[in-house]
C-alpha cells in the first residue's frame, strides 16, 4: 500500500533519500520485545528476579534515565537502563553484570530484527540510479553502526548521521542539517525523508523542506496537522514501484 | 495468527533454529500472496456448494450414526442398523478428526432444521489438514519461495480435485504424518510419537514410515531419551487409539477386512506353479537399506527418502487415488527445496494422474475421439487407459529417481559415508590440543569422535605405535619396540583421502562408525609426510613457536596447501602468564577470500569485540586479530548466521565454547560444512596454531 497525502505537492526525482532506522528499516516492537525477555530470563537466572519486578524496576530505571539525559542519544542506552537497574536493586556497581545484559539484549535484539522486505530491493533502485542515501537514527553511533553491520548494509550508504555525533535527539534540526552538509546539498528541498515517527522523522524533516514518507506498520499512528507526511505506504514493493516510475520521467 | 505463533514458537524452542520473527513474517506475508488467496476461494467454494457421492452416501452417514449413538462402537453400531460395510474403511483417528467441526454442523443443522451444515463442517474439517501441510512445508522448508510453495502444494489440481471434489479422506493421515516430521525435526519426540500413533489409527498404510523415521531418529539421537519417548508415546497411544482392533466386530469388518494390504502382494515374479516373489516388500526394503548404510542422515534426505519408500509403494500397486494424494506433500517439499521439476514434470504428473484415476473426467473418451482418424480401430479405449496409466507410472518413476539423485546429492555428509572427516593436531603445545579438541568433540558429540595417536614413536592412548618412515613405508610397533607390520611402496593412487583412512583402520582399527577423527601428535617434528598430511582434511598446529611464523606461512602457501593459521599472544607482553590481568589476544590468518569478511561483520555486529584486519604482504592472506570475550551465546548466534547448514551438522547448541575456543569452533565448522556440502573439490585447509 502506498497513498499519497499530500494532493498539492508534486514530487520530482529525488535529490537524495535520508532513511530512519529503527521501525522504518526493521519492525522495531518484536525485537525490543524478545530481546528484554531474553535479559530478564538472564537476571531471572542469574539474580533470581521475577517477571514483574524485573519489568518494573526496568521500567523504572529506563524512564529516569531518559528523564535525566532527556532526548539524547545516550537517554536510549541500554546499558545505562540495565546499570540503573541493577543499582535500584541495591547492588552497587556489578560492572560486569551490566555490560553482560546489555550484550544479551543486543545480540538477541538483531537476531530478531530482520529487515522489512524489499529494503535491499529499494536501496538498490537508489544506488543504480546514483541518488546519494543518507541514515539520520537517534541512539548511540556503536549500536546503530553494529545493526547497519548486521544487516549488511555497512558500505551502502553515503552518509550516516547518528544523534549521539550531534548532541540531541531528531527532530532537532542539526540532524538533518549535520547529513545535508555530508552529503554536499544545501538544502532539503527535493530531499526525502523516509521514517516512522511522526515528530521525530516527519516534522523533523518537514519544517526545513523535505519530502516526507512515512512507513506504515501495526502500532504506527499515520501523523496529523503539521506532522501529516506527505506520502504513507506500508511495503517497500510499493515505494520501489512508486520511485522506479518517478525516476523513469 | 498471533496466537498460531506463540505455539509454534514455543514448540520449536528446542530445535537448533527455533521459528522467530522472520519466519513469522514470511509466513504473514505468504497469506497475502494471490496464490494462496485464490486457490483458498476455490476450496471453500466446493466445500460449500459441491456435493461428493462418496461422502454423502458413506461418510456423513456413518459420522451421523456416530454421534446419534455416542459412546457406543460406531462400527459395529453402524452395521447393525443396517449400514454398508464400505462405509468408513478407517480408524478411529480418522473419526476424531472430523467429529468435532461436523458435530458443530450437526448442532447448527438442528438449529435451522437443515440437511447442509453437517457436510460444510465434514469438509471443513479436511481442509484444517490441507491448511496444515501448506504450513508444515513452510516451517520445514524454511526458506521457501512463496511461489514455489504455494504452486506446487496449494494449488496442487490433484489435491484440490481428490480432496474436495472426490472427497477422499487421505488427506488427513498424511498431514498427521507430515506435523509428526516437523515435530521430529523439532525434537519434540513425545509429540512425534503421538502423532504417529494417530496417523497410523486413521490409516495403518501410515506404518510405512515407521521403520524410516525410527532409522532417523536413531541416527541422529542413538538410543538416548529421546528415542524411547518417541517410542513410549507411539505405543502407549497407539495400543490406545486401536483398541477397535479386539474390541469391535464392525471395525475388523469395516477397516480390517479392507484387504488394503493384500494389494502389497499384487505385483511378483512367478517362480514355478507354487513359489512367488513379490515385488514390494523388495522395493521397500531396499529402499530402507540405502537409508540405513548413510552414516549421517540429514532432515532433507529423511523426508525425501520417505517420499520415495511412498513413492515407490505407488509405482508398483494398482492404481489407487488415496495414494497419489500422499505423495503430493513429498513431491512438493523436493520441489521448493530443489527448485527443480516444478512446471514441467509436477505439473505434468498432477494432470495426468488426475486423468488416470477419476473415470468420471472422461478424459477417455476425449483422446479417443480426436485421435481416432489417427489409428485404426482395433486399438480400444482400455489401450488408451493403458497409455495414460503408463505415463503416470512413468513419471512417478521419473520423479522418484530425481528425487533419489536429488537427496542423495544434498546429504551433505554422503561423502561421510564411508570415510571419516580427520582433524589433525600437532605442534609442542599438547594441552592446548587437548582443549581444543575436546571444545570440538562437545560441540560434535562424543559418540561421534574417534581419538588416535599418531607420531613417530609416540604412543597410541590404548593401542601400538605407528611410525611413518617416508611417503611409501608405514610401520606399526609394539609397545616394546618390536616390528609388527611393515607396509611398504604403498601407493596412494586412486582416492587419497580414503587410501589414507583405509590404512590407518587397517593398522589401528578406527571402528567405522567414527564420524570424525581426531589424530593427535605431540611432537613438533613433521611426523606424517608430506602427501599424507595433504591427505587430512584439517590440521591444527599448536606449537610456542611464533617466530617462525613467516617462513611457515611461505612455505606452506608455496607447497599450495591452503593453509589457514592461528595463534594466541598476550596483549600486555610485561604480565606474567600468573597474573590476573594476563589477557591474549587470538590472532587468525585466514586466505584471502575465505570467510573473513562475514567473520568480521558478525564479529563486529553481534559480539561487539574489537577485531582488527590487516593485508598481509603478497595479498594471499589476511591476518585477523580479535580481542576481547565473546560469550557462547555470541558463538552459537554468529554460527548460526555464518553456516546456512548448521542444522545438518547436528551438533548440540549447549556446547558452543566462549572465547577463542569459540571462534576456533566456528572456523572449524564452517570448513567442514562447505567442504561437506559442496560437490567441488574443496582444497584441504590446515589449521594451524602457533
Ligand atoms: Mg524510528
Amino acid at each position: 500500500m502506498l497513498t499519497k497525502l499530500n494532493n498539492d505537492l508534486n514530487i520530482d526525482y529525488p535529490r537524495a533519500v535520508l532513511f530512519d532506522t529503527d521501525n522504518t528499516l526493521y519492525e522495531y516492537a518484536p525485537a525490543n520485545n524478545a530481546a528484554i525477555e531474553a535479559v530478564y530470563l538472564k537476571a531471572n537466572n542469574l539474580l533470581g528476579l521475577k517477571r514483574n519486578t524485573f519489568f518494573n524496576l526496568y521500567n523504572k530505571a529506563r524512564l529516569q534515565i531518559k528523564k535525566d539525559l532527556n532526548k539524547t542519544a545516550s537517554s536510549h542506552s541500554r546499558l545505562l537502563y540495565f546499570q540503573r537497574m541493577i543499582e535500584l536493586l541495591g547492588y552497587n556497581a556489578k560492572l560486569l553484570l551490566a555490560l553482560d545484559f546489555e550484550q544479551t539484549f543486543w545480540r538477541t535484539f538483531l537476531s530478531n530484527a530482520p529487515l522489512f522486505p524489499n529494503v535491499y530491493k529499494f536501496l538498490n533502485l537508489l544506488k543504480e540510479s546514483d541518488i546519494p542515501i543518507g541514515v539520520i537514527t537517534d541512539l548511540t553511533a556503536q549500536i546503530q553502526l553494529r545493526k547497519l553491520t548486521y544487516f549488511g548494509l555497512e558500505d551502502t550508504f553515503d552518509a550516516i548521521v547518528t544523534s549521539e555525533e550531534v548532541g540531541a535527539d531528531k527532530p532537532d534540526p542539526k540532524n538533518f542539517t549535520l547529513m545535508l552538509s555530508k552529503l554536499k546539498l544545501s538544502s532539503m528541498t527535493n530531499i526525502w525523508m523516509i521514517g516512522d515517527n511522526p515528530t521525530s522523522d516527519i516534522l523533523g524533516s518537514k519544517k526545513l523542506g523535505a519530502t516526507t514518507f512515512q512507513k506504515i506498520h501495526r502500532g504506527i499512528k499515520i501523523g496529523e496537522g503539521e506532522k501529516s507526511p506527505d506520502v504513507i505506504f506500508s511495503s517497500y514493493k510499493d515505494l520501489e514501484t512508486f520511485t522506479r516510475v518517478i525516476i523513469s520521467n | 495468527m498471533t496466537v498460531l505463533f506463540g505455539v509454534l514458537s514455543k514448540l520449536s524452542n528446542k530445535a537448533y533454529t527455533p521459528y522467530g520473527i522472520a519466519e513469522d513474517r514470511n509466513l504473514k506475508i505468504l497469506h497475502t500472496d494471490n496464490l494462496f488467496v485464490i486457490p483458498l476461494v476455490i476450496r471453500i467454494y466446493l466445500i460449500l456448494f459441491f456435493t461428493s457421492d462418496i461422502q454423502i452416501h458413506w461418510f456423513i452417514p456413518f459420522i451421523r450414526n456416530t454421534i446419534s449413538q455416542f459412546g457406543n462402537d460406531p462400527w459395529s453400531s453402524f452395521i447393525q442398523s443396517g449400514g454398508s460395510d464400505l462405509a468408513f474403511p478407517y480408524g478411529i483417528g480418522m473419526l476424531g478428526a472430523f467429529l468435532p467441526i461436523s458435530f458443530i454442523g450437526l448442532c447448527v443443522d438442528k438449529l435451522f432444521s437443515t440437511n447442509l451444515f453437517i457436510l460444510i463442517g465434514f469438509k471443513l474439517s479436511l481442509l484444517v489438514f490441507d491448511y496444515s501441510i501448506l504450513l508444515v512445508l513452510a516451517l520445514i522448508t524454511k526458506k521457501y519461495s512463496n511461489l514455489h510453495l504455494l504452486l506446487v502444494y496449494w494449488c496442487s489440481p490433484l489435491i484440490i480435485y481428490t480432496t474436495y471434489i472426490h472427497g477422499q479422506l487421505d488427506i488427513v493421515p498424511i498431514s498427521l504424518l507430515f506435523i509428526c516430521l516437523c515435530m521430529i525435526q523439532w525434537k519434540r519426540f513425545g509429540f512425534a510419537g503421538s502423532l504417529l500413533a494417530i496417523a497410523v489409527s486413521t490409516k495403518f498404510s501410515m506404518l510405512i514410515a515407521l521403520p524410516l523415521i525410527l532409522i532417523f531418529i536413531y541416527k541422529s539421537e542413538k538410543f538416548n531419551a529421546n528415542t524411547f519417548t518417541f517410542i513410549k508415546y507411539l505405543m502407549i497411544l497407539g495400543a490406545i487409539l486401536n483398541w477397535p482392533i479386539v474390541l469391535s466386530s464392525g471395525f475388523v469388518e469395516m477397516v480390517v477386512e479392507t484387504k488394503e494390504i493384500s494389494k502389497l502382494y499384487t505385483l511378483y515374479l512367478s517362480y514355478g506353479e507354487n513359489l512367488k516373489v513379490y515385488i514390494i516388500p523388495i522395493i521397500y526394503t531396499l529402499c530402507l537399506y540405502q537409508v540405513w548404510r548413510l552414516k549421517i542422515v540429514t532432515k532433507d534426505l529423511f523426508i525425501i527418502a520417505t517420499g520415495i519408500s511412498f513413492f515407490s509403494l505407488l509405482i508398483f500397486i494398482p492404481p489407487q487415488p488415496g495414494w497419489l494424494l500422499w505423495v503430493i506433500p513429498f513431491l512438493s517439499f523436493y520441489q521448493i527445496q530443489s527448485k527443480k521439476d516444478i512446471l514441467v514434470l509436477g505439473l505434468l504428473f498432477n494432470i495426468i494422474a488426475l486423468f488416470n484415476n477419476f473415470s468420471d473426467l472422461d478424459f477417455n473418451n476425449l483422446l479417443w475421439n480426436s485421435t481416432s482418424n489417427l489409428y485404426n480401430n482395433e486399438i480400444d479405449i482400455s489401450t488408451t487407459k493403458n497409455l495414460i496409466f503408463t505415463s503416470q507410472q512413468g513419471l512417478a518413476i521419473l520423479l522418484a529417481i530425481r528425487m533419489y539423485l536429488y537427496g542423495i546429492q544434498r546429504n551433505s555428509f554422503y561423502k561421510l559415508s564411508d570415510k571419516p572427516y580427520a582433524i589433525y593436531f600437532e605442534g609442542n603445545d599438547s594441552s592446548r590440543s587437548v582443549e581444543c579438541a575436546l571444545s570440538i568433540e562437545k560441540l560434535l558429540g562424543k559418540d561421534k569422535i574417534k581419538y588416535e595417536k599418531v607420531s613417530n614413536f609416540s604412543y597410541l592412548i590404548n593401542g601400538p605405535y605407528l611410525r611413518y618412515d617416508d611417503e611409501n613405508t608405514i610401520s606399526q610397533i609394539d609397545h616394546q619396540g618390536n616390528l609388527l607390520f611393515i607396509k611398504e611402496k604403498v601407493k596412494y593412487v586412486l582416492n587419497p583421502r580414503t587410501n589414507i583412512f583405509k590404512i590407518i583402520r587397517d593398522l589401528i582399527g578406527i571402528e567405522k562408525k567414527s564420524r570424525y577423527i581426531i589424530l593427535f601428535n605431540d611432537t613438533k617434528s613433521k611426523v606424517l609426510p608430506f602427501s599424507l598430511k595433504k591427505k587430512i582434511n584439517t590440521t591444527i598446529v599448536f606449537s610456542s613457536d611464533i617466530k617462525s611464523l613467516a617462513s611457515k606461512i611461505n612455505n606452506s602457501y608455496n607447497s599450495g596447501i591452503n593453509t589457514l593459521w592461528a595463534y594466541l599472544e598476550p596483549i600486555n607482553i610485561n604480565l606474567k602468564e600468573s597474573n590476573a590481568n594476563y589477557k591474549q589476544r587470538f590472532i587468525t590468518i585466514l586466505p584471502m577470500g575465505f570467510l573473513h569478511d562475514q567473520l568480521l561483520r558478525l564479529f563486529i555486529s553481534v559480539s561487539s569485540i574489537h577485531i582488527d584486519t590487516e593485508i598481509l604482504p603478497g595479498n594471499q592472506f589476511l591476518k585477523m586479530t580479535f580481542e576481547g570475550y565473546s560469550t557462547k551465546e555470541d558463538i552459537s548466534e554468529i554460527a548460526n548466521v555464518l553456516i546456512p547448514q548448521i542444522e545438518d551438522l547436528s551438533i548440540d547448541k549447549a556446547m558452543w565454547s566462549s572465547g577463542y575456543l569459540g571462534i576456533i569452533q566456528i572456523i572449524l565448522l564452517s570448513y567442514i560444512a562447505e567442504e561437506m556440502q559442496d560437490n567441488k573439490e574443496i582444497k584441504d585447509l590446515n589449521l594451524e596454531l602457533i
